[in-house]
């Protein structure tokens, strides 16, 4: 059974989502704050850690840092009150974290946490997998039902980035940004032109395909 | 506080002999007292090294010598006066311009001076406080509010996943799940279009990306949208903005959510962004029922809403909010129907 692990100071909240956790088949403990947070940590393995922000003795940010310079790597669902957050969502989140704003929607709670431990399986196995298709992440390979080849990296990498999130609309800069780098000064047509060789490679693929949002961005749809 | 501190030791400062009152009588009558003696001194050998028989009339070379002492006397005038009130009214426009850091750091010799400059500093200071305390309240109250309604919330959602209910328990559990969703987006805007009404200044303004930030509000409303089979016309151009983020992202969020509400099943949303005579404009079109004049008066107004069969699922706040927000970066917004049915939004922000 996988094991979570929420640091939320109010009562109410901490209970209602162990409440929902549990009845979702999760084993869940709860803390009060940051510190008792890693205090919980030192003696056992959280497959996930759900975190408010505001919390006394030891806030979110402050736990998830000091987590990430350890070099721990639990995936981190943080919940926050939307506007303070944005100012550090940027340096902040990595690959396995996310978070949801108050007030939370239990249900999508649910979902989010799931899609939070597969993407973290993913990376923990350095594999994707979608319908039939696997990505390997080492060797940049790609197999599918018929066929197993290798792509370029940064087509790999923007299959990826875009697979990791099914469903998910990413614009041309923000897949300019992470897959080139922030500091990269070229044309986001060089986004367009990749995908449409990730196109032409996955024309015939029955398990996902890449959707086009006119004047907004790309996705990565499952069949 | 180091800055009241420096505002009340130069205030109390006694030792300072040479201030301003001082100076100018100093100056004003060593001038002249200076003049006339050049004057008086010069008026007899000045005439016989003159090569010209032509006599200079005293009157004359008395009004050039006053001349001279003027200029004098003004450039140190200004010096001492002049300089440091374009320095405060330079620094005054970056605070009206919503630049709360600015901070005067030159020295004056003039104690009175000096205390005008420490004076502002202490002012801007204490602005900055007061716009960060105002933040603090708006999100802190947030906080606390919203923890309880999630609670119910999420209660009332494990209750509808109950397998016993009968279907008047289950209406009743939908009841208060809808009510309390009306409720937190209810206050949440609320408290924030209090807090914008006694602010005209924006602050904290950076350059960014519009078009960006309106392809995430775009994305955010995703779930909205996909239920109602809505297709988006959008064509943004890139367009870097300096302004405040985060206010604005409520602009958009507001204006595409309402065009969203409003569109039939299967509808049209038709978003633009363009860059016109250094002005930004920002359209939204709906093909949905449009609006009447009636509606069109009063729909910036504070919980009205249009069109009653949409009025539990919004709060009237939306746009006023929006509205607001806009005013503050010295734009305008305006609504009217669109060619072929449906509303058109069109916001005008400044360079």
């Amino acid at each position: 059974m996988l094991k979570i692990l929420i640091a939320e100071d109010d009562r109410e909240l901490r209970q209602l989502f162990s409440h929902v956790l549990t009845k979702n088949g999760y084993s869940v403990k709860g803390v009060a704050n940051g510190q008792e947070a890693l205090d919980s940590m030192d003696n056992e393995y959280y497959d996930l850690i759900i975190s408010d922000i505001m919390m006394p003795v030891m806030d979110g940010y402050e736990l998830v840092r000091m987590l990430r310079d350890a070099g721990n790597t639990t995936p981190v669902l943080m919940i926050t009150a939307k506007d303070s957050f944005d100012d550090m969502r940027a340096g902040f989140m990595s690959g396995t974290d996310d978070y949801m704003v108050k007030p939370i929607n239990v249900n999508e709670m649910v979902l989010r946490v799931q899609a939070l431990l597969r993407r973290a399986q993913m990376i923990n196995e350095r594999r994707l997998v979608i319908g039939d298709t696997t990505l390997e992440i080492d060797s940049l390979t790609v197999t599918t039902e018929s066929e197993s080849f290798i792509l370029p990296q940064k087509e790999f990498m923007l299959l990826y980035k875009m697979a990791s999130y099914p469903g998910k609309i990413f614009t041309r800069q923000q897949l300019m940004d992470e897959i080139w780098g922030y500091e990269n000064e070229s044309d986001t047509h060089t986004v367009d032109v990749h995908i449409g060789r990730l196109r032409e490679h996955f024309r015939n693929s029955k398990d996902f395909k890449i959707v086009t949002m006119r004047g907004v961005g790309y996705k990565v749809v499952k069949l | 506080m180091k800055t009241r501190e420096n505002f009340e030791w130069i205030r109390n400062r006694k030792n300072n002999r040479f201030n301003l009152k001082v100076r100018i009588m100093a100056t004003i009558t060593a001038g002249m007292s200076v003049s006339i003696l050049i004057g008086y001194a010069m008026s007899v050998p000045f005439d016989e090294m003159l090569p010209y028989t032509y006599k200079i009339p005293l009157l004359l070379k008395l009004i050039v010598i006053s001349i001279i002492a003027g200029v004098v006397v003004t450039v140190f005038v200004t010096r001492w006066i002049f300089e440091p009130l374009k320095q405060l009214r330079v620094a005054m426009e970056k605070v009206a311009d919503g630049d709360f850091t600015v901070r005067i750091t030159n020295k004056s010799t003039l104690k009175e001076i000096q205390e005008v400059y420490s004076g502002f500093n202490l002012m801007t200071h204490e602005l900055a406080s007061t716009e960060m305390i105002q933040n603090d309240f708006v999100s802190n109250v947030s906080h606390e509010l919203k923890t309880p309604i999630a609670a119910i919330e999420g209660y009332s959602m494990l209750l509808q996943d109950c397998e016993n209910l009968n279907e008047e328990q289950n209406e009743y559990v939908n009841k208060i799940l809808f009510n309390t969703n009306r409720l937190s987006s209810l206050f949440g805007n609320m408290l924030l279009l209090s807090k914008l009404e006694n602010q005209s200044i924006e602050t904290n303004q950076k350059l960014y990306r519009l078009d960006e930030q309106i392809r995430e509000s775009i994305v955010a409303l995703e779930p909205a949208w996909v239920k109602k089979d809505i297709e988006f016309d959008v064509d943004l151009e890139t367009v870097k903005y300096l302004g405040n983020e985060n206010l604005l992202r409520h602009v958009w969020d507001n204006l595409i959510g309402n065009a969203i509400k409003f569109s039939p099943q299967g509808g049209l949303v038709h978003i633009r962004l363009v860059k016109k005579d250094k002005k930004i404009i920002f359209t939204v079109k709906d093909n949905g029922p449009g609006i009447t004049d009636e509606e069109k008066k009063h729909i910036f107004d504070k919980f009205y809403q249009a069109d009653s069969s949409h009025k539990q699922e919004g709060h009237g706040l939306g746009l006023p909010l929006a509205k607001r927000i806009v005013m503050i970066t010295g734009g305008k917004i305006e609504v009217d129907n669109a060619k072929n049915g449906g509303c058109i939004f069109t916001v005008t922000l400044g360079e």
